[in-house]
């Protein structure tokens, strides 16, 4: 009788079809285009950055670039990262972000602004040395133990304590993400909106532990603000897929701001139904610099947006508010930066669907394979 | 005669790539096909920044440990957009990557009983082929934890696919 990890091994899903990259050779010559870093470099290249940025912030005015016949002096055009094309959205998957498609014409509608305006753009940094910062946020979990792994695969760390509790910390390019787990807690699971919950139970209103995050959240420190937490609920994620468990894990999520401008970034706590912290996870950044660039116009923006489709537009869409928020971008050049972006909404009956365009003006900006547009549908449900 | 980091790249890239594109591909989802041959660049990408600290003795798990990370990484940042649209909602609606390329009904079965952990160390040792040693590499930890890791995982899916009613 086969053993069954021979089976499992059997069931190898590529085993049939190798991964064969299509063309090593180019790959190799673009990669290699680039020098590698040597020790110390990397800490010049951002000193010369900052510097650079330091003067342009001096000679730009906060606010003052309405309309450029020209480039700005100073401002730098900033190249968008080669690669990280994963950051597209997922197509012919269940729940997919949905790519923007030929399908959809943007129309800007009455409130639309179509004066232009500026607004900085934030050089990300994360601490020096990574192992203390690990050590420093697994404090504020109370987790003590010792490193248990660190390398320098993306600088990840490790620190756990004997009762399994552990936090991890990884870095890259200009930001860390920590993730705090007691014992083999899975992260919760995060689908669509308009997925159906019916069949599951919802846990009813009672409290929440929204100052229990909060306190976490005071511990750990952290210099970037937060708006007021969303309360969520799910079940166990580590429960099997069969089982149909209630909805009694609580998520506590506050989403972070940068300068009073919103990021896509947040911050989330998971607890049990006794408010014991199961899971949190959340970035680490500082901002390094500010440098303040000239946008497009709102009504610009719709149009480019526009203009990032192919094909023939079968369906209007026409947007009627928008509003500023910032997105992490890594450049060509590996830094990390927080870029604007325009997000706009339908406002229609029914769930408004929202659309993202980078703001910057298009001509401090060298596309990459990031994408610098997308769809969002649905906000966070609260229940 | 040592060779020029331009030769030991290419060599990298060279021995390596179909198991990081291998080890990518089985455990692509929620991303695309589309988005495999980039997340492959971006792995030798970031060894190409650290060519001098892969370990010549280790290349091969040191580099589909980066790849596990660029993958997290890249989940993450994908998370982090769909969060805009989304919400908390039970597991059942949302299989574990593996779950959607897996065909023998009765392995998906018995990993969905698998903790994250123990469903990780289990594949990279039955689908990627890594020892005790590479996993160790792989997995921030030691040998010997690695490889009681693996037993116990191992234990724990005979016992869910003995338990599961899909054999």
């Amino acid at each position: 009788m086969i053993d069954v990890i021979e089976r499992l091994a059997s069931a190898d899903p590529v085993a049939s079809a190798p991964y064969e990259h299509p063309d090593l050779t180019t790959m190799t010559a673009r990669i290699t285009a680039h020098r590698p870093a040597r020790p110390g470099q990397l800490l010049r290249v951002f000193r010369l950055r900052m510097a650079a940025a330091v003067s342009a912030t001096t000679l730009v005015m906060v606010g003052a670039i309405a309309i450029l016949q020209s480039l700005a002096p100073g401002l730098t055009v900033l190249a968008l990262g080669p690669v990280g094309k994963f950051a597209t959205a997922v197509t012919g998957a269940p729940d997919a972000t949905m790519l923007v498609s030929a399908r959809y014409h943007f129309i800007a509608g009455p409130a639309i602004d179509s004066a232009a305006s500026s607004a900085p753009i934030f050089a990300l940094s994360v601490p020096g040395n990574a192992a203390v910062e690990a050590a420093r946020i697994a404090n504020a979990f109370s987790v003590t133990g010792a490193t248990l792994g660190q390398h320098d695969i993306g600088a990840s760390v490790v620190v756990a304590n004997g009762s399994g509790a552990s936090v991890r910390y990884q870095v890259t390019a200009g930001m860390a993400q920590w993730t705090y787990a007691n014992g083999t807690q899975a992260p919760p699971r995060v689908v669509n909106a308009n997925r159906t919950s019916s069949g599951f139970t919802l846990t009813p209103a009672g409290p929440t532990f929204v100052g229990a995050a909060q306190r976490y959240l005071d511990r750990l420190g952290f210099n970037y603000d937060v708006a007021p937490p969303l309360v969520s609920w799910t079940s166990d994620p580590n429960l099997p897929v069969t089982a149909q468990p209630p909805l009694d894990r609580q998520v506590i999520t506050f989403d972070i701001s940068v300068a009073g401008t919103p990021t896509d970034l947040s911050v989330s706590f998971m607890f049990d139904p006794s408010g014991k912290l199961l899971w949190a996870t959340g970035p680490d950044f500082g901002e390094s610099s500010s440098t303040v660039y000239p946008l497009s116009s709102p009504r610009s923006a719709i149009a480019a947006l526009d203009s990032q489709q192919s094909g023939s537009a079968t369906t209007n869409v026409t947007l009627m508010s928008g509003q500023l928020s910032l997105r992490p971008f890594e450049l060509a050049d590996g830094t990390e930066w927080l870029l604007p972006t325009y997000i706009f909404s339908t406002l229609a009956s029914g769930p408004p669907s929202k659309w993202w365009v980078v703001a910057l003006d298009p001509r401090y900006l060298i596309p990459g394979a990031v994408p610098t547009s997308g769809r969002l549908t649905d906000g966070p449900v609260n229940y | 005669m040592g060779s020029s980091p331009d030769d030991r790249f290419a060599r990298l890239v060279r021995e390596h790539s179909p198991a990081v594109g291998n080890y990518l591909a089985r455990r692509l989802y929620p991303l695309s096909r589309a988005d495999l041959d980039d997340l492959v660049e971006e792995t030798f990408l970031v060894i190409w920044r650290r060519l001098d600290q892969v370990p010549s003795d280790a290349e091969l798990p040191w580099t589909i440990g980066v790849a596990r990370n660029v993958l997290r990484n890249a989940r993450r940042s994908q998370q982090r957009r769909r969060r805009f649209e989304s919400t908390l909602v039970p597991r059942a609606d949302d299989p574990s990557a593996e779950d959607y390329v897996i065909a023998d009904t009765g392995v998906r079965d018995a990993l969905a009983h698998l903790s994250e952990d123990d469903r990780e160390i289990l594949l990279l040792s039955a689908w990627d082929g890594l020892d005790t040693k590479a996993l160790a590499t792989v997995l921030d930890t030691t040998t010997n934890a690695a490889a009681v890791r693996l037993t116990r995982a191992q234990s724990r899916f005979r016992d869910a696919f003995a338990a599961s009613d899909v054999r």
